[in-house]
C-alpha cells in the first residue's frame, strides 16, 4: 500500500513538537503572510467546521501523507485560510476521527480532493478555493470474473445517495499527470443505473476519476453545475480473475466552492496583448494560451486568459516568470477542430516569449485565423 | 565556416538564399523569413522553422539531413522543420528528395518531423521520409502528399484538421504508418501501399468517416486498424484491400470493438478480394 503511516508519524515529529496546535495552521516552509489559501467546506450544502485543508507540493508527498502546509480548522462557517509560498499545491481535505494529523482516512471521515489539482497560489493574495465534501466510503470488495488473465472494475456513481447518469469514469496509471488526457482506459457514459464497468485491464494500481461536464466537453476547468469525483481509496489494485466493487460518490462544482479560478487571480507576473483578425478587427470569444510545452495546440496549456475583451486586449496570469509559448483559440482542450480560431504568437521562430517574476510584459500581439473555414 | 554558422543560434534567414554550391547548407534554429530554395545538401540542427509569406522550395535531388540532438532528454531527436508559410517539395521519381537522419548509423526517432501548420496548398512530391519520430505530420491546413517513400520512422504519417489528398504512397516499415484525429478532416487517404508497419492506421479519438480511406493496399504485422482508447464512433474502411480473402483473417486485423466494447467498430465489409493495381509510387 502506498500509505506509508509509520514514515508519516517520523515526518510529522520532525516538526513542530509532534502535532499541530489546535487552532493554527502549520507551515513547514515558512510563508510570507499574505499568500496562500481561503475558502469553504461544506458538504451536502452545509457548512462543515474542524475539517483542515492539506497543501502538498506533489503527489507523492499527498500519497506517503507528507503535506508542505496544513491549515487550522475550518470554521464554524466553514471557512478556512492557510499561508503558503506561491507555488502549485495539490489541495485536500480531510476531518478525520483519528486526529488532526495527516493520515489515512477511515470509513465515515470527511474527505474532498479537489478537481482543479494541482492548484496555484497567486503572489500577493489568497487564492479563493473552495470544496464540497464527502464521507469516506466502505472499502472496495473484490469478486470472481470468468476472466483468468485479466481484471475488471465495475461500480455505481452516485451524487448524494442518487445514481447518477453521464458520467466519465476514467482510470489513470500514473497520477503525475494530473488525472488530464484519456487515461488508459474508460468506461462508456454512466446510464440511469449510474453502472459502469472497464474490463481486460492488466494487473496494477489504477486512480479512478469521475467527470461530468455541463457543457458536454471533454476537457478544460470544471465549471459550476458539473460533476467531479476522486474515488477516495485510490490507487484501486486491480487482480486478475477479480472484479473491484467500488461505490462511487462524486461532488458537484456549485457555487459556494468558488467563483474565480485561481488561473485568474492577479498574481504580478503577467503577458498581455491584442488578438485581431488578418484585417484588424476583434474577434469576439478568443482566449490566449500560455504553454509551458513548444508543441502547442495538442495539450492542455498551462495558463489561459479570461476572454478578450472589447477591444481585443487580452492578460494572462501566471504563477510565475519562465519562458512561456503563447497562442490564441476559441476553444480549449481538444486539437483545435474546423472553423476555429487559432493564432500563434509570430515574432519569435518558437513563439516563445520570456517573463521575469512579478514581469508584465505587453505588446504579445497575435493574429488569429479559421482553421479550414 | 560550419563553426561560425554553428555559432549562430536562432539565424534568422532574411533573404532568398539558396544552396547551390557544393558545400552543404547549414542551419540551426533557422527562422525563414522570405522565399527561400535548397538544393544539394542541407543540414539542419535543433526547430527549424519555415515563417508565414515565406515559401521554401525544394529541389528534386535534394538531401535534408537533421542533426541528432536531443535537449529535452526524450530520447527523440529535436531536429525538426516547421511549416508556417508554404512548403514545395517536388522531387522527381528518378530524383527524390530525402529527410533523413545525419547519424553514421541512423534509427528510428533520430529526429522529430517536418510539420506543415496553419497554411495552404503545400505540396510534398516525390521524397523519402525516413529515421523520423514522424515523417510528416500536417495540422490545420491543406496539402498535396503524393508519390512519397514514408519508412523507417515511429510514425509514418500524422494529421487532425486537416484536407489533405495522401495518394499514391509507399508508407512501409514503421511503427504506426498513419495517426490521425479525423474533427472534421475532409482528408483522402487512397492508392496508397502500407507494407510492413506494426499497425497501418491508428485513429486516436473522436475520428468520424470523414475521412476518405479507399483502395490502399494494407498489410501490417499487428493489427491493420488499431483504435485508440476514446475511438468510439463506428470508422468507414471499406473498399481496402487486407492481404487475405479470409473474413476471419481480415476481421483479426482489426482492434475495435471485438476485442474491446468500449470502441466502435471498423466497418471493413465489403472489402477487396484482390490487390488494387498501381498502388503506391507511380
Amino acid at each position: 500500500m502506498r500509505f506509508v503511516p509509520i514514515l508519516t508519524a517520523l515526518f510529522l515529529l520532525a516538526f513542530a513538537g509532534a502535532s499541530f496546535a489546535d487552532d493554527t495552521a502549520k507551515l513547514v516552509n515558512a510563508a510570507p503572510q499574505g499568500i496562500g489559501f481561503e475558502g469553504r467546506v461544506v458538504w451536502q450544502g452545509q457548512v462543515l467546521s474542524g475539517a483542515r485543508i492539506y497543501a502538498y507540493k506533489d503527489f507523492d508527498d499527498l500519497l506517503k501523507c507528507s503535506p508542505a502546509a496544513v491549515s487550522g480548522p475550518t470554521a464554524d462557517d466553514g471557512t478556512y485560510r492557510m499561508d503558503v509560498p506561491a507555488g502549485k499545491y495539490y489541495l485536500v481535505v480531510k476531518k478525520r476521527a483519528a486526529g488532526a494529523d495527516d493520515g489515512p482516512l477511515a470509513e465515515g471521515d470527511m474527505f474532498s480532493f479537489h478537481g482543479s489539482n494541482p492548484i496555484t497560489v497567486a503572489q500577493g493574495a489568497y487564492t479563493h478555493v473552495g470544496f464540497p465534501t464527502l464521507k469516506q466510503p466502505a472499502k472496495m470488495t473484490y469478486e470472481d470474473s470468468n476472466e483468468p488473465g485479466s481484471g475488471s472494475i465495475a461500480g455505481v456513481v452516485t451524487y448524494q445517495g442518487e445514481p447518477l447518469a453521464g458520467i466519465n469514469v476514467t482510470l489513470y496509471l500514473d497520477p503525475k499527470g494530473d488525472f488530464k488526457g484519456m487515461g488508459y482506459s474508460a468506461a462508456p457514459p454512466t446510464g440511469k443505473s449510474g453502472s459502469f464497468r472497464v474490463d481486460f485491464l492488466p494487473e496494477s494500481d489504477y486512480y479512478v476519476i469521475a467527470r461530468k461536464r455541463a457543457n458536454g466537453a471533454n476537457a478544460g476547468p470544471l465549471n459550476d453545475g458539473d460533476y467531479f469525483g476522486y474515488y477516495a481509496w485510490n490507487p484501486v489494485t486491480i487482480k486478475a480473475g477479480k472484479v473491484a466493487k467500488v461505490a462511487f460518490e462524486v461532488m458537484s462544482k456549485a457555487g459556494e466552492i468558488g467563483k474565480e479560478d485561481s488561473m485568474f487571480r492577479n498574481t504580478g507576473t503577467k503577458i498581455a496583448g491584442r488578438i485581431l483578425d488578418k484585417d484588424g478587427k476583434v474577434v469576439k470569444g478568443v482566449y490566449a494560451f500560455a504553454y509551458e510545452d513548444k508543441v502547442m495546440g495538442h495539450k492542455r496549456p498551462s495558463f489561459i486568459s479570461r476572454e478578450v475583451d472589447g477591444n481585443g486586449n487580452y492578460v494572462i496570469n501566471l504563477a510565475s516568470g519562465g519562458v512561456y509559448y503563447i497562442g490564441a483559440r476559441s476553444a480549449y482542450g481538444d486539437s483545435p477542430g474546423l472553423g476555429e480560431w487559432y493564432g500563434r504568437y509570430d515574432v519569435t521562430p518558437d513563439h516563445s516569449v520570456v517573463v521575469k517574476d512579478g514581469q508584465r510584459v505587453d505588446g504579445i500581439d497575435m493574429v488569429v485565423e479559421k482553421i479550414l473555414p | 565556416m560550419r563553426l561560425l554558422l554553428a555559432a549562430l543560434c536562432f539565424i534568422i534567414v532574411t533573404g532568398v538564399s539558396s544552396s547551390y554550391a557544393a558545400e552543404p547548407l547549414f542551419l540551426d534554429k533557422a527562422s525563414i523569413e522570405h522565399d527561400t530554395t535548397w538544393s544539394g545538401t542541407v543540414i539542419l540542427r535543433g526547430q527549424n522553422v519555415v515563417k508565414k509569406g515565406a515559401t521554401l522550395t525544394i529541389m528534386p535531388g535534394t538531401v535534408i539531413k537533421f542533426v541528432w540532438i536531443d535537449d529535452d532528454g526524450d530520447n527523440i531527436g529535436d531536429g525538426e522543420l516547421n511549416i508556417e508559410g508554404h512548403i514545395m517539395a517536388r522531387g522527381t521519381k528518378d530524383n527524390m528528395i530525402t529527410f533523413t537522419s545525419a547519424q553514421p548509423e541512423p534509427k528510428m526517432k533520430d529526429w522529430t518531423f517536418l510539420m506543415i501548420s496553419v497554411n495552404r496548398d503545400s505540396v510534398i512530391e516525390y521524397c523519402v521520409f525516413e529515421y523520423a519520430f514522424t515523417g510528416v505530420q500536417v495540422h490545420y491546413s491543406t496539402a498535396t502528399i503524393k508519390n512519397n517513400l514514408i519508412r523507417h520512422n515511429f510514425e509514418g504519417i500524422r494529421f487532425s484538421t486537416t484536407d489533405v489528398d495522401i495518394e499514391h504512397n509507399d508508407i512501409v516499415d514503421n511503427t504506426y504508418g498513419m495517426r490521425y484525429e479525423s474533427r472534421g478532416s475532409r482528408t483522402s487517404v487512397t492508392n496508397n501501399t502500407f507494407r510492413d508497419n506494426q499497425y497501418g492506421f491508428f485513429p486516436v479519438q473522436k475520428c468520424t468517416s470523414t475521412v476518405k480511406i479507399k483502395d490502399n493496399n494494407i498489410t501490417s504485422a499487428n493489427y491493420n486498424v488499431n483504435m485508440g482508447e476514446n475511438q468510439r464512433d463506428d470508422l468507414d474502411y471499406t473498399s481496402n484491400w487486407w492481404g487475405t480473402v479470409e473474413p476471419d483473417a481480415v476481421a483479426a486485423g482489426m482492434f475495435d470493438k471485438g476485442k474491446d466494447e468500449t470502441l466502435g467498430r471498423v466497418i471493413y465489409e465489403p472489402y477487396l478480394k484482390e490487390p488494387v493495381k498501381g498502388c503506391g509510387i507511380q
